[in-house]
């Protein structure tokens, strides 16, 4: 079993998140921690996508859809970066599975 | 008089502001001899509840990341904590002004509920003396209940942050203040200031303003209680960060060397306008509590964004940084305007009637006229 790629994802809805002028991308904003990240344009399609929650495989496919002529593993690589950036700051937190 | 008009220029877009300012109240319990916003207190009227509601709902969707609520006493309201709540719900942080003198246990336990704690980035109690004999004399009537608040909060590990507002009453109480606040209450840290002269302190003066050579004094004192809690005696204004600039000043004449600090020789002191707003009790929006006069709207009939990005007093606020002071009247031949940032803008209006002038209160020019030198 590959618990990995299993794994849901949801945006912390305790996080505020100010877009900045179109193509500029966004900060985000953890009151609970005091702590800030400036993400870019695809790290805001994705943390749109995590208003609900999503796996690795669906955060590949929103971007897929967003950048038909990207190569898949530089694809994979953003949503990889991007898991790797925002969970540390409670940004974005796993969604547990019901047992 | 005439003000220098800045250089025209197309100003960029502004980053959105990060905080807020807000005067949740203009009640209070007590009748402090220096305090700044006496007048406005008796002057405008409280909104309610669900007004301040709405606003915090505004904030959220501007995102904006903390907010300062003072008054006014805060713990006045009786809907505090209802409020407190709004700020929460809309993922910002805060910090608290209060005289203490109303903090009970019960008020001190509410702070337990949700995330009030977490979110919490300090609370700041004012002390002004060792005793009620020198605390009352600024802040009548208040010392044994203001202390007892300190201890409650103390006692339950919030963050809090005493600020000593130096006075003629208490000046030469401020080693018994510092030696209880730092050894007897274990404070980790206290700030000072100086009375401002704005509000009350206009009607006080002679109680309340340093004289220069006062101030000198007050600058001795703090050099020494500095070497004997290292670290622990902070100041964003008054003496303590009046000699600091000073020093600084000196340096860069005899050096050339310039601080990093702040930007020399031009109008350039205070940053607040580049990302922060104030609100008065009434919700009228002004660029800081100290340029409580500017009034910028109000936030049940204006668009903070638009205030924000496009209210002329505020780009004008913001342009004055490019502003020489070898043309600012009064410093046009100064020896230290190559050195000086002109200091408070919010002062410098409150004593000129222009915020495009130099704070006269913080001038080093006047300082070494009246007294002798700085502390080594």
């Amino acid at each position: 079993m590959n618990l990995v790629n299993t794994a849901s994802y949801q945006a912390n809805p305790d996080v505020s998140c100010r877009e900045e002028e179109p193509g500029e991308g966004a900060i985000l904003y953890n009151p609970d921690v005091d702590a800030v990240l400036a993400i870019n344009n695809t790290s805001l399609l994705l943390w749109r996508a995590l208003a609900q929650p999503a796996t690795r495989e669906n955060l590949v496919a929103c971007l897929l859809a967003n950048y038909e002529d990207a190569p898949a593993d530089q694809i994979q690589g953003d949503v990889e970066a991007f898991l790797a950036a925002l969970l540390p700051g409670g940004f974005i937190g796993e969604v547990l599975s019901p047992a | 008089m005439t003000t220098p008009e800045p250089t025209p220029t197309v100003l960029p877009v502004i980053a959105p502001f990060k905080s807020v300012e807000i005067a949740l109240t203009g009640t209070c319990n007590l009748r402090c001899q220096y305090c700044y916003y006496a007048n406005e207190m008796v002057a405008l009227g409280n909104l309610p509840t669900e007004t301040w509601l709405t606003f915090f709902n505004e904030l959220g969707r501007l995102a904006v990341q903390r907010v300062t609520l003072t008054g006014g006493e805060i713990f006045t309201r009786r809907d505090f904590f209802t409020l407190l709540d709004g700020v929460i719900a809309n993922r910002m942080r805060y910090s608290l002004i209060t005289n203490g003198t109303l903090v009970d246990e019960n008020i001190v336990a509410q702070f337990d509920v949700g995330k009030r704690r977490l979110r919490m980035d300090s609370i700041q109690v004012s002390i002004d003396g060792s005793s009620a004999d020198v605390h009352d004399l600024s802040r009548p009537h208040s010392f044994e209940r203001a202390l007892r608040g300190l201890r409650l909060l103390k006692k339950a590990n919030l963050p809090l942050n005493v600020r000593v507002t130096i006075n003629r009453h208490n000046l030469h109480d401020l080693e018994n203040v510092a030696a209880m606040l730092l050894e007897e209450v274990g404070l980790p840290s206290i700030s000072t200031n100086s009375a401002m002269p704005m509000g009350a302190a206009c009607a006080n003066q002679e109680d309340i303003a340093l004289t220069p050579a006062e101030k000198l004094e007050a600058m001795h004192i703090l050099e020494r209680l500095s070497a004997k809690y290292p670290g622990r005696l902070q100041a964003a204004a008054g003496p303590q960060a009046n000699q600091k600039m000073y020093a600084e000043m000196e340096h860069a004449s005899k050096t050339g060397e310039k601080t990093k600090r702040w930007e020399m020789g031009t109008l350039s002191a205070c940053g607040c306008i580049f990302s922060k707003l104030a609100i008065l009790h009434d919700g009228t929006v002004v660029p800081c509590h100290i340029l409580h006069g500017v009034s910028l709207g109000n936030i049940t009939t204006d668009s903070l964004e638009k205030i924000w990005q496009e209210h002329p007093a505020l780009q004008s606020l913001r342009a004055r940084r490019v502003i020489p002071m070898s043309r600012v009247p009064g410093c046009e031949t100064c020896k230290w305007n190559s050195y000086c940032n002109g200091s408070c803008p919010g002062m410098a209006y409150e004593v000129t009637g222009d915020f495009n002038r130099a704070n006269p209160e913080d001038c080093y020019r006047r300082f070494l006229e009246q007294t002798t030198n700085l502390p080594a």
